[in-house]
C-alpha cells in the first residue's frame, strides 16, 4: 500500500510546486544540499540498509544456520564446521551428512552450511559476514572455546571472477545486498588485474552496473521494504539435491582420465594471474570472525571439464593449501566415475552428493584425528 | 543507456557541467553530438554507422531540396525530396519491417507449396533502437525544407544534433525541425526557472516510470504471458494494469526527456496532456503521444488530402493514417489491428459529428453527456490496449474471450501470478488524471519562495528514489 499512497502524495507535491515565472537567479546552495544531507541522515539512521534487499538468499541462509546453532547445545560440540559454496556445494555437499559421519567417528561436531546456486565469492563473503554479525555474545564466547573450521569451495569459474553471475542477477536486491563498500576493494583489484584499456570500454555495461550498485549502497538508498513491514524471513536450504540429469550433459569418456591430465605452463600461468585478487579476500575471511580462531580447509569437486580438473590439480599444489580435499588419495574419483551420478559436468545428483559428502567427512575425520586440523 | 540506470546518471554528471563550461555554442553542440553518439553506442555501437548514414543522407538531401527550391525549380526539388524520403523509408522499412514482411511472405509461399524458395529467404535483421524516431526526424527536416518552413542551409553539426540529440533520440518526443533548429542558432542560457522546471519534469518522470509503471509491470507481464489460463478477474486487472502502465511508462520517459533537454537549455514539446481525461477518441489523440499524432496529421493525413474532398475520402485518409500509425509502432499484425480499430472509431466519430464547425468539433464528445463520453472513450481505449500488448492474434482473442465470458482460471497459475492490489491500479491513475490535472492547469497557484520550492522538490525527488523498485526495466516505447 506504500506505493499508491505515498506515490500519490509525492505526485501531488511535485505537481503543485511552482516558482515565479521568469525566475532568473539560481537557488542558493543550501536549498539543494540541505535536503540531501537531511535525507541521507534520516534514511541511514532510521532504516538500515541490509534490510532493504530481502529478495537476496542471504537472510534465509543465515536464518537456517542460526536456527541450527540455537538448537544445538554447544557444550557437547568440539568442532564447528562452516561450509561455504556455490551451486556445486548446494547440490553436491550435504552438511547434515558430513555432521553425521563426523559424529559417528567420534568427532562431536556441528556443521553449518551457507551455499546457494549462483553465489559468487563476494556474495558468499556477505553470507558469512551476516552470520557472524548475527551471533549473540554468548555464542561468540562459546565458539571461542571450540575449534572452528571454515571449509571454502574452490571452483575455476568463481575463483577467476569474483563477480561471476553478477550480470545474470543485474542490479537486483540479490546483487545490491553484497555490492557494498566492503567488497569494493576486491572488485577494484580484480578489475585492474583483468581489464586492459580496451576492456574498460568493452565491459562498460558491467562496469556501469557495478558503479550504480556501489553508489546505491554507498548512499544507503534502498527501496520500498525500508518503509514497509518486511515479510518474515523464510529459511533457505543450503543443500538441495539434484534428482535428474541435465539433457545437455555429455560425458566424455572417463572422469579419471579427465582428472589425470596435467595442466600445461600457459594454463598454470593464467590460473596464477587470475587469482591475485584472492589474497585480500583470504585475509578478509580470516578477519571476519570477530576474534574467533578459525582454521581453513578448501574443497573442490571433481569435474568432467578438463579446465576445471586442471585447475583443481593446480590449486592443490599451491602453498598455504595444506587442507585441500578434491578426492586425491581417496576412492572418490573411482566412485564418482559413473555419469548417472552427475547432473551435468560440474554438479552432482543426490547419490553422487552422498558419496562426496561421505568422503569429505572422512577426510576431515582423518585430519582431525591426526591433530593437524 | 536507460534514463533510470546508474550509467545514465554518471553520463549526465560528466556531460552536463562540461557542456555549460564550454565557451562557445559550436563547441557545446559538438559536445552534445559526441555525447549523443556515445549514448546511442551504449546499446550497440554497430548501429552508429546507420545513425550517421541517416544524418548524412538527410543533410545532403535537404541541401539539394533547398538548392532547387531557391532556384525556383519546384519539380526538381520534389524529385530530390522523394529520393531523400525513399532513402529514409528504405532504412526504416528494411530494419524495422524486413522480418515482418519476410515472415508473412514465407507463410504466403508455404501456403502455395513453395518451401525451397521460402527457406532460402530466412535471415534475421536486428532492430536498431530508436530507428522509428530518428527517421521521422530526418523526414521532418527534408519535408520542412521543401515546404519552406526551414529556409536556411542547416549545418551538418545542427542536422546531427537535431537527429541524434540524446534525450529524444530513442523514444521522442518527435520534435519539429522548425521548433528545434532555431534553438540551435544562439548559445543557450539557463536560469532558476529552467532548473526548477527541468528537475520537476525529471522528478515526475521518474515517479511515473520507476514507481508506478514498474510496480505494475511484473503483474502485467505475467497476465499477458498466460491469458488462456487465467480467470476474468486476473485478465481485467491485467488489462487495467497495462492501461495504466503504458501511460506512466511512456509519459515518464517523455517527462524525463523534456527535463533533461531543459537542463541543457533546450525545450522539447509536451507529449501528453492527461489523455485519460479525454471525452472522445478524437480528443484522446490530441492528448496522447501528441508529438506523433500531430506529426501524422501534418506529414501524412493532410498530404493525403486531410479534411478536403468528400466524406468518403476523408474517412479513407483517416483510416490510412491510423493503419500506418499502428504499423509504425511495430512490425506486427496486432499493431495494424490496434491502429485500424482506432481509425474505425475515429471514422465513426467523424460520421456522427457530420458537418459541425471546427469549434464544435473541438468540443465534441461521442455522447452529449461529458461523463458518458468519457466512460465510453476510456472503455474503448482500455480494450484497444489489449491487442497492443498481446503477443499475437491468438493471445488477443484468448484475452478478450476470457474476460467477457467471465471464465474461471487455473488456480496453480493464478497462485503463481498473484493478484495485484486494486488500489495500486486505480489510485495513481485517478489521482493523476483528475487531481494532478487540476493542479497543473491551476495557473494561479501560489509561487513559493525559490529556496523553499527547490528544497521540497529535492526532498520529493529523493523520496521517489526510495520508492523505486530495484532492477532496471526498459521503457516500453524503446522497442518502437
Amino acid at each position: 500500500m506504500v506505493i499508491p499512497l505515498v506515490g500519490c502524495g509525492l505526485l501531488a507535491v511535485l505537481a503543485a510546486l511552482r516558482v515565479s515565472p521568469g525566475l532568473t537567479r539560481m537557488p542558493r546552495w543550501y536549498s539543494l544540499l540541505l535536503p540531501l544531507g537531511l535525507w541521507l541522515v534520516v534514511i541511514n539512521v532510521s532504516m538500515p540498509s541490509p534490510q532493504s534487499y530481502p529478495d537476496s538468499p542471504a537472510p534465509g541462509l543465515v536464518l537456517q544456520a542460526q536456527q541450527k546453532l540455537n538448537e544445538r547445545d554447544l557444550a557437547g560440540v568440539q568442532y564447528v564446521i562452516l561450509i561455504e559454496g556455490s551451486s556445486l556445494t548446494m547440490n553436491g555437499l550435504d552438511g547434515n551428512r558430513v555432521q553425521a559421519v563426523l559424529n559417528q567417528h567420534g568427532v562431536p561436531s556441528l556443521v553449518l552450511q551457507l551455499s546457494c546456486a549462483g553465489a559468487n565469492h563476494l556474495e558468499r563473503y556477505e553470507y558469512l559476514k551476516e552470520l557472524v554479525a548475527a551471533l549473540r555474545p554468548d555464542q561468540i564466547e562459546a565458539l571461542r572455546q571450540r575449534k572452528l573450521v571454515l571449509c571454502r569451495e574452490v571452483e575455476l569459474g568463481y575463483d577467476k571472477n569474483p563477480l561471476n553471475n553478477f550480470l545474470r542477477n543485474g542490479s537486483t536486491g540479490r546483487s545490491l545486498r553484497y555490492l557494498g563498500p566492503d567488497n569494493l576493494p576486491i572488485i577494484f583489484s580484480w578489475l585492474t588485474l583483468r581489464l586492459g584499456p580496451l576492456d574498460w570500454i568493452r565491459k562498460h555495461t558491467t562496469l556501469a552496473e557495478i558503479v550504480g550498485c556501489e553508489l546505491f549502497n554507498l548512499f544507503h538508498v534502498g527501496y520500498v521494504p525500508r518503509m514497509e513491514e518486511l515479510p518474515p524471513t523464510v529459511k533457505a536450504e543450503p543443500f538441495i539435491a539434484n534428482t535428474t540429469q541435465s539433457p545437455k550433459f555429455t560425458e566424455s569418456g572417463s572422469l579419471r582420465a579427465v582428472e589425470d591430465v596435467v595442466p600445461d605452463k600457459r594454463q598454470t600461468a593464467s590460473f596464477s594471474a587470475s587469482l591475485r585478487w584472492q589474497r585480500k579476500r583470504d585475509r578478509d575471511f580470516r578477519e571476519v570472525f570477530r576474534g574467533i580462531p578459525a582454521s581453513e580447509c578448501y574443497f573442490a569437486f571433481p569435474s568432467w571439464f578438463k579446465s576445471n580438473a586442471d585447475y583443481n590439480a593446480w590449486r592443490r599444489q599451491q602453498p598455504g593449501r595444506e587442507f585441500f580435499f578434491d578426492g586425491t588419495g581417496t576412492p572418490l574419483l573411482e566412485k564418482l566415475d559413473t555419469p548417472s551420478l552427475w547432473y551435468d559436468e560440474l554438479h552432482l545428483q543426490l547419490p553422487g552428493a552422498e558419496i562426496y559428502s561421505e568422503e569429505f567427512a572422512k577426510y576431515l575425520v582423518e585430519k582431525i584425528q591426526s591433530k593437524s586440523l | 543507456m536507460l534514463f533510470n540506470s546508474g550509467s545514465f546518471f554518471c553520463f549526465l554528471i560528466l556531460v552536463l557541467p562540461t557542456y555549460w563550461l564550454l565557451p562557445s555554442n559550436s563547441l557545446r553542440k559538438l559536445l552534445l553530438v559526441g555525447a549523443s553518439l556515445v549514448f546511442y553506442a551504449w546499446w550497440d555501437w554497430r548501429f552508429l554507422g546507420l545513425l550517421s548514414f541517416v544524418i548524412l543522407s538527410v543533410f545532403f538531401g535537404a541541401r539539394l531540396v533547398l538548392w532547387q527550391r531557391r532556384k525556383g525549380n519546384r519539380r526538381r526539388a520534389l524529385l530530390y525530396l522523394w529520393c531523400c524520403l525513399g532513402v529514409e523509408l528504405a532504412v526504416l522499412g528494411f530494419f524495422k519491417y524486413f522480418n515482418f514482411f519476410e515472415a508473412n511472405l514465407l507463410v504466403a509461399l508455404q501456403s502455395l507449396g513453395v518451401h525451397a524458395a521460402a527457406s532460402s529467404l530466412t535471415f534475421r535483421v536486428l532492430l536498431p533502437i530508436g530507428i522509428s524516431f530518428y527517421t521521422f526526424h530526418a523526414i521532418t527536416l527534408a519535408v520542412d525544407t521543401f515546404r519552406g518552413t526551414v529556409d536556411r542551409e542547416v549545418s551538418l553539426l545542427d542536422v546531427a544534433l537535431y537527429i541524434a540529440f540524446f534525450p529524444q533520440l530513442v523514444a521522442g518526443p518527435i520534435v519539429r525541425a522548425t521548433v528545434f533548429l532555431p534553438q540551435l542558432a544562439a548559445k543557450r542560457t539557463f536560469n532558476g526557472e529552467d532548473l526548477f522546471v527541468a528537475l520537476q519534469s525529471v522528478g515526475l518522470g521518474f515517479l511515473y516510470k520507476v514507481v508506478f509503471a514498474d510496480a505494475i509491470a511484473p503483474f502485467v507481464d505475467s497476465v499477458f504471458k498466460a491469458p488462456g489460463q487465467l480467470s476474468w478477474v486476473y485478465l481485467l486487472a491485467g488489462a487495467l494494469g497495462f492501461y495504466c502502465q503504458i501511460y506512466f511508462d511512456f509519459n515518464g520517459y517523455s517527462l524525463i526527456a523534456i527535463g533533461v533537454s531543459r537542463l541543457f537549455g533546450y525545450r522539447l514539446p509536451d507529449n501528453f496532456n492527461f489523455p485519460y481525461s479525454a471525452t472522445s477518441l478524437t480528443n484522446f489523440w490530441r492528448r496522447w503521444h501528441i508529438s506523433l499524432s500531430t506529426w501524422l496529421r501534418d506529414y501524412l493525413y493532410i498530404p493525403l488530402g486531410g479534411n478536403r474532398g468528400t466524406l468518403l475520402k476523408q474517412l479513407r485518409n483517416l483510416m490510412c493514417t491510423m493503419l500506418l500509425g499502428g504499423l509504425w509502432h511495430g512490425a506486427s499484425w496486432n499493431f495494424v489491428l490496434w491502429g485500424g480499430l482506432h481509425g474505425a472509431v475515429l471514422c465513426a466519430e467523424k460520421l456522427i459529428q457530420g458537418g459541425r464547425s471546427t469549434q464544435e468539433q473541438r468540443d465534441f464528445s461521442i455522447s452529449t453527456s461529458l461523463v458518458a463520453g468519457w466512460v465510453i472513450t476510456q472503455i474503448i481505449v482500455f480494450l484497444l490496449w489489449i491487442p497492443f500488448r498481446a503477443a499475437n492474434f491468438q493471445d488477443t482473442l484468448a484475452f478478450i474471450t476470457g474476460m467477457f465470458s467471465l471464465r474461471s482460471g487455473q488456480s496453480p497459475v493464478e497462485q503463481q501470478v498473484g493478484l495485484i492490489p486494486w488500489l495500486l491500479l486505480v489510485l495513481p491513475i485517478v489521482c493523476d488524471t483528475f487531481a494532478v490535472r487540476s493542479l497543473r492547469v491551476w495557473r494561479e497557484k501560489p509561487a513559493l519562495n525559490p529556496e523553499m520550492a527547490f528544497a521540497i522538490l529535492i526532498l520529493a525527488g529523493l523520496c521517489v528514489v526510495m520508492l523505486a523498485k530495484t532492477g532496471l526495466r526498459p521503457f516500453i516505447y524503446f522497442q518502437f
